[in-house]
């Protein structure tokens, strides 16, 4: 299974939200990670076929996906990232009710209910009105519609917006299990999220996409360039006018900043293992600083 | 498409604004209806019910000169008197009725020999002939029940039927934008098609519901309040379709009544739901489709705008096609190349063609429809 994206573009008025992305997907999961506006949401809906790019192409094996129509979004599962629901549907009949939008049999979606409730551990929740849930609890009635149909292609926006840590762990290794056979795409600011799981990160800035690369080769760009400098507290802001820091660790003698560098910033200074959050400061520098 | 159709259903009837409009306005209705003299005058008709003969109509002149006459005399009329002149009077419209069509049949022959054939003046006059020629109207009975049902249709029928699928409908897209819902519909595989589809006959569904109820209170208030009786009345005694050439009696007008108002309503319901599809706010979707529904009445009544020949294309919007009045009221044909046809099968293919336009712009729509 491949999902081509060839040369899309997408304007809204004047502003130009994608310009003229153009990328391969597999089996596996694929991480977008960018800024607010730079396009991972547009990009996003229009794989989710609820928006259509202004030009260029979505081809799922050769085919384009507005051929394919019902064929391609009988395939999908997506979770938008403001997720919208009826506040008077119990979490049941909600699912039920995207079940049958769905296309899935009665029976057969009762049985797949019951067994994605227990998956997000929400079973005992059936009977609850949706509008009287947690955000956590309502963004997982969200990735349990999701994956109501057994989708081929999963499209998840900010999926881990609003969940506890121990929720979100539970999120990823459930994606993971899913994606062996599954072309997996998943928009995150939370770069924790995609650490372990990602085949590949694309990354967007202002609609443009600018990298697309296994994790490890993303952070081979960033070798030589993260470093551990130990601070006094007066230091600090100096530190921080003059370099991009990444993390501040409070040590018994001092505090140790974590430092993005072309090069080696002070002769007291370590080299450091580059992370994705490393990796995310040294493309969204200034909106990480935000 | 069964159990989406169910959900649809359910979005629809679970909206408490359709029960308390329902019932604040036949409330209201009820208040205004019982207002109004509302008695069972039946049995000052019993003695002259069925087929009007000549000797009828003589022997009626002369029992109501011998009322005039007797009841001259006193101080002031009684009751009893006032209502046997009423059955007196009506007996005297129903022969000035039958005598007013007789002439018709009888001078239109003569009007045809000077009329060119295969002209549309030719035809009109050789169809309103043929019409004439089929209208009975010399029965009497007691008809207050069915006219008063046929009435009802007209202001408060109309009125219900719209004010309810304004409510019940119009937020039936735009709500889904609101709620951020459209974005599990538009990425599903049914929510562009089967999903439209089930919304389309859960609205239908729901428009029928809203006039079978309307009618059922209709109806048993009538019965009740009159008596069941007077349905094979002609349809010529109902003060406004005097000059109709339809030989329907009250009942058979009735369901014609029903079908056509339906008619209007289903045409009505599918262009709020198109209305509802483009708007993005529940608000603006009622605001655009109560500004359809009131077109009409805002042309004519509110700004008086004069519309001379043009003035006859109001006949043909959904609310003049649910009010029926204007399309059964008196002989109106268009002029299809030569052919004349009758103004209700003008308003049936109108509103045919209306829905069928509305419905695929519907689909259209959806499969274009994006999330904002």
């Amino acid at each position: 299974m491949k999902l081509s994206i060839e040369r899309v573009s997408k304007e809204y008025g004047a502003k130009r939200a994608l310009d003229n992305i153009s990328c391969e997907l597999t089996e596996g999961v694929y991480a977008f990670l960018g800024a607010n506006g730079s396009g991972k949401t547009t990009l996003m809906r229009i794989l989710a076929s609820v928006a259509r790019p202004s030009s260029g192409r979505v081809l799922l094996d050769g085919v384009d996906i507005e051929v394919l129509d019902e064929r391609y979004r009988d395939m999908l599962g997506y979770l938008p990232q403001h997720m919208g629901y009826y506040k008077n549907f119990t979490v049941e009949k909600f699912l039920m009710y995207i079940a049958a939008l769905k296309g899935i049999e009665m029976p057969k979606a009762k049985a797949k209910v019951d067994e994605l409730l227990q998956a997000v551990s929400l079973q005992d929740e059936k009977r609850t009105k949706v509008g009287k849930l947690s955000g956590g609890m309502k963004q997982r009635v969200g990735i349990a519609q999701a994956l109501l149909n057994d989708p081929k292609i999963i499209i998840v926006d900010e999926p881990t917006a609003g969940l506890d840590p121990k929720e979100r762990i539970r999120f990823r290794n459930l994606l993971s299990t899913i994606a062996a056979d599954r072309i997996v795409l998943l928009s995150t600011h939370i770069v924790s999220d995609i650490e372990y799981i990602a085949k590949e990160l694309l990354i967007l800035k202002r609609g443009a996409l600018i990298k697309k690369a296994e994790p490890q080769l993303l952070l081979e760009d960033l070798k030589d360039k993260v470093w551990t400098v130990l601070a006094s507290p007066n230091e600090i802001a100096a530190w921080q006018a003059s370099y991009k820091v990444s993390s501040m660790l409070v040590r018994e003698n001092g505090t140790e900043l974590r430092i993005l560098s072309e090069s080696k910033p002070a002769p007291h200074a370590a080299e450091a293992i580059p992370n994705l959050e490393d990796l995310y400061l040294h493309y969204f520098d200034e909106e990480a600083a935000k | 498409m069964k159990s989406l159709l169910k959900f649809e259903l359910y979005k629809i009837f679970r909206q408490k604004s359709i029960y308390a409009v329902y019932v604040l306005l036949l409330a209201l209705i009820m208040i205004s209806l019982n207002a109004q003299q509302a008695v069972n005058n039946s049995a000052y008709y019993k003695d002259w019910e069925g087929t009007l003969t000549a000797e009828k109509y003589s022997q009626a002149e002369a029992a109501y000169s011998e009322l005039m006459k007797a009841e001259n005399e006193k101080a002031s009329w009684s009751n009893e008197a006032r209502m046997q002149a009423a059955v007196f009077e009506t007996i005297d419209t129903v022969r000035r009725l039958d005598e007013t069509n007789k002439y018709s049949v009888e001078f239109l022959p003569g009007y045809l020999t000077q009329l060119e054939k295969k002209t549309f003046e030719y035809r009109k006059n050789a169809l309103v002939l043929r019409m004439l020629e089929n209208v009975e109207v010399n029965k009497l009975y007691y008809h207050k029940a069915p006219a008063e049902m046929i009435d009802f249709v007209n202001i408060f029928g109309t009125m219900l039927s719209g004010a309810l699928i304004l409510i019940g409908l119009a937020p039936i897209f735009s709500n889904e934008y609101m709620s951020g819902m459209d974005q599990f519909q538009l990425s599903s595989r049914h929510g562009r098609r089967i999903g439209v589809r089930a919304k389309i006959a859960a609205a239908l569904i729901y428009t029928s519901f809203v006039i079978v109820v309307w009618q059922l209170f209709n109806f048993v208030h009538r019965i009740v309040v009159y008596g069941n009786g007077g349905w094979q009345t002609p349809l010529q005694q109902i003060f406004q379709y005097r000059a109709a050439p339809y030989d329907y009696d009250l009942l058979t007008f009735i369901f014609v009544q029903l079908g056509m108002h339906a008619l209007g309503a289903f045409g009505f319901a599918l262009i709020v739901l198109l209305i509802s599809a483009w708007c993005r706010h529940t608000m603006m979707s009622i605001v655009l489709s109560g500004a359809v529904y009131a077109f009409p009445i805002a042309i004519t009544v509110f700004f008086k705008i004069e519309l001379g020949k043009y003035e006859d294309i109001l006949d043909f919007t959904y609310t003049n096609v649910m009010r029926i009045t204007s399309l059964f009221a008196e002989f109106k044909v268009i002029n299809l190349f030569g052919l004349p046809v009758l103004y209700p099968y003008v308003a049936i293919v109108v509103m045919a063609v209306l829905s069928i336009a509305a419905t695929m712009l519907l689909f259209y729509t959806m499969k274009r429809r994006e999330v904002a």
